[in-house]
């Protein structure tokens, strides 16, 4: 059953002698208890699309299109009403949690707030609840955390707050972006270990933003590719992993060093991601894609349901067949 | 291959340490960043050095080129103890060591164009070259790293980390050193920029006879560009061992755990596998647990790896580990502790 339902989402941002279009034209749904991940480079609009759901975009960015949540219309909610969804019915955690913790408070007073604004407990019962989500989000010494500072704990402990507190009101969805990518590789594990047993525990919906193709591998349902602000791929991770129909997907997998490709020769993308503001006439992509077509530099591929099930945004349809890499 | 071939660096018994303000009125504290490190590298090879952040990777990048003072030990290069010559005759061997920076855009002098970038190292240590024979070999480096050479003018704001960091590589690679130390070259970029950057230093070490020490957090680019592989925990070697050894014949329980840490890009075999979980961060390098540094995160550690600190212990030729109980691991006779007993 969908919860959220993103269509025709566009965000596009004020420069000083220009408008950017940050992301353009997506349109997603996301199901009760499903993890669906974002993938893309910097600049691909994978976290300005969740920014705008969400409505805590830049001051000069604006969002049109629709997000309903439920039968609600997030867009267009007064400030006001939109309080009342965010951290309790959607939350949202971010890459750094250092800097998303108040410095100058206790995590428990930190934590106890979203309970008392949210949910208008008092602050002993919010304190007990908070140790509670502590104990879940497996962070050792519960009772004890809440009387610390976040400088005297470590990046994956605070990480491991950040998720608690994200956690407290039992939203619906909870938004990750990139919440490891700070982390190192053991503490990660333990991290991505945590959110599996979140999702399945309280039922919470998962959107993942991440440039890491190897967390999306080992948690996500489906994944969405987006490149340019645009979305060019999206499916089931397996169809995505392993019947890739975009060839800027397909780079993206061939460009991945995992520990089996010792030795090999990478197949990168060739070239860099494009400028927001110089995008290329048809397919963003066509200047790095080795399929172009005549007709990719002319006009722009919209998002097809393909034949594996996946939906794709491009106009070649042959086999996904690379150029042979030159030996090393 | 590489092993049969000349030794170009040796690190004999490096320490490095670090005091550190405790506050006004109380004795400084000291962090051991580096202690007991010993091994070679080779002409032509690429050893790569992994670990967690705060295990003393960069450290011990800077101390082999002296942009740290080693507290104890030699660096031998070429036979030549760099930790005992002064700062004139440092300057002389530092057109053979060079360093690539993690962090592209802020290694790069934003008031200074391209050009005078790369051909920084040129003036600095090597003097003899006039104005026209350093912009050729500029020009030279700039193709070389796949950079146009009618960018020359330009200044470090105009290109992206990808570029920024080619031009790095050519600022490294300008006064064609033997060794180049490239400390995270790639954590800070995309992956399809990464791929082409692990491409690009793959091609500039045939193309000019490099040997590589290559410092990362990331295991995977580190499988795929190293010959060799050290493992660092809190400023102590773990294990180090040729590539393929290390990832398929890990002895060491950190070794293995950083192993099974990795996530794969693989949804089937992601699903399948299970963590050989660690439990809990690394410890603060003041006051490192005694005996066995990872014996506080270790599955297997007992009473006597907190007495004992294991020595690196010789496997085969080329394959040290540092683990008391590594044969009694391997043979499968002692049981690991269960994660939810070590929080």
């Amino acid at each position: 059953m969908s919860i959220l339902h993103v269509e025709n989402l566009c965000v596009s941002f004020h420069m000083p002698n220009s408008m950017v279009t940050a992301v353009d034209n997506v349109s997603f749904d996301i199901a009760q208890g499903e993890t669906l991940a974002i993938v893309g480079e910097s600049g691909s609009g994978k976290s300005q699309t969740m920014l705008a759901v969400l409505g805590i975009l830049a001051k000069n960015g604006k969002a049109t299109g629709s997000v309903r949540f439920g039968d609600r219309e997030l867009l267009t909610m007064s400030e006001h009403e939109l309080n009342a969804v965010r951290g309790s019915e959607i939350s949202m955690i971010f890459q750094d949690p250092m800097t998303s913790l108040n410095p100058y408070i206790r995590i428990g007073d930190q934590m106890a707030e979203v309970l008392t604004v949210h949910k208008g407990q008092s602050k002993s019962a919010a304190l007990k609840e908070c140790e509670q989500m502590l104990d879940a989000v497996r962070l050792p010494n519960a009772r004890r955390v809440l009387r610390r500072y976040p400088h005297e704990l470590s990046g994956g402990m605070r990480q491991r707050v950040m998720i608690a507190i994200a956690l407290l009101c039992r939203p619906k969805i909870l938004i990750a972006d990139e919440p490891t990518t700070a982390l190192d590789v053991t503490v990660q594990a333990q991290m991505l270990d945590l959110f599996k047993g979140l999702t399945n525990d309280f039922g919470t919906a998962l959107v993942m933003i991440t440039h890491d193709l190897g967390v999306v591998a080992g948690l996500a349902d489906r994944m969405m590719v987006m490149y340019a602000g645009r979305m060019v791929e999206v499916g089931d991770v397996d169809d995505l992993f392993y019947r890739p129909q975009h060839p800027y997907t397909f780079g993206l997998l061939h460009s991945t060093p995992h520990v089996e490709s010792a030795g090999r020769r990478l197949a990168p993308i060739d070239g860099l991601p494009p400028s927001l503001e110089h995008l290329p006439q048809g397919c963003a992509f066509n200047p790095r894609c080795e399929f172009a077509l005549p007709e990719c530099r002319v006009q722009r591929p919209e998002l097809r349901v393909r034949e594996g099930g996946q939906s794709c945004a491009c106009f070649y349809e042959g086999a996904l067949i690379r150029k042979e890499a030159q030996p090393a | 291959m590489t092993l049969s071939n000349p030794t170009l660096l040796e690190v004999r018994n490096l320490c490095k340490t670090f005091d550190i303000s405790a506050g006004t009125f109380r004795s400084p504290m000291t962090l051991t960043a580096l202690e007991d490190i010993n091994f070679s590298v080779h002409e032509g090879e690429t050893l790569g050095i992994v670990g967690e952040s705060g295990c003393g990777k960069s450290t011990l990048g800077r101390c082999i080129l002296r942009l740290l003072d080693p507290s104890d030990g030699q660096v031998l290069w070429l036979g030549n103890d760099l930790t005992r010559i002064d700062a004139e005759a440092m300057r002389r061997h530092r057109r053979d060591l060079q360093i690539i920076f993690q962090d592209p855009l802020a290694s790069l002098n934003p008031r200074l164009t391209v050009g005078e970038i790369i051909a920084d190292p040129l003036r600095a240590l090597m003097p003899e070259l006039n104005a026209r024979q350093r912009q050729s070999r500029v020009v030279k480096m700039m193709e070389a790293v796949g950079l146009l050479p009618e960018m020359i003018n330009r200044y470090p704001h105009e290109f992206s980390g990808g570029q920024a960091q080619r031009i790095g590589i050519a600022r490294a690679l300008v006064t064609e050193p033997k060794l180049i130390v490239c400390d995270e070259p790639v954590s800070a970029l995309d992956v399809s920029v990464q791929a082409q950057i692990l491409n690009l230093l793959n091609d500039l070490k045939q193309m000019f006879g490099l040997t590589l020490v290559f410092i990362s957090h990331d295991l995977s680019v580190v499988r795929h560009v190293s010959d060799r592989i050290m493992v660092l925990y809190l400023g102590r070697m773990m294990e180090i061992a040729p590539g393929n050894e290390l990832y398929e014949n890990p002895k060491h329980p950190y070794t293995r755990a950083l192993l099974t840490a990795v996530p794969i890009p693989d949804p089937k075999l992601a699903r399948r596998r299970s963590i050989e979980g660690l439990v809990g961060e690394v410890p603060s390098p003041i006051n490192p647990p005694s005996g066995c540094r990872f014996r506080t995160r270790c599955r297997y550690a007992d009473a006597k790896c907190a007495e004992t600190r294991p020595e690196l212990e010789a496997i085969d030729a080329d394959h040290r580990v540092a683990c008391l109980r590594w044969r009694e691991i391997e043979a499968g006779t002692v049981t690991p502790r269960a994660v939810e007993a070590m929080v």
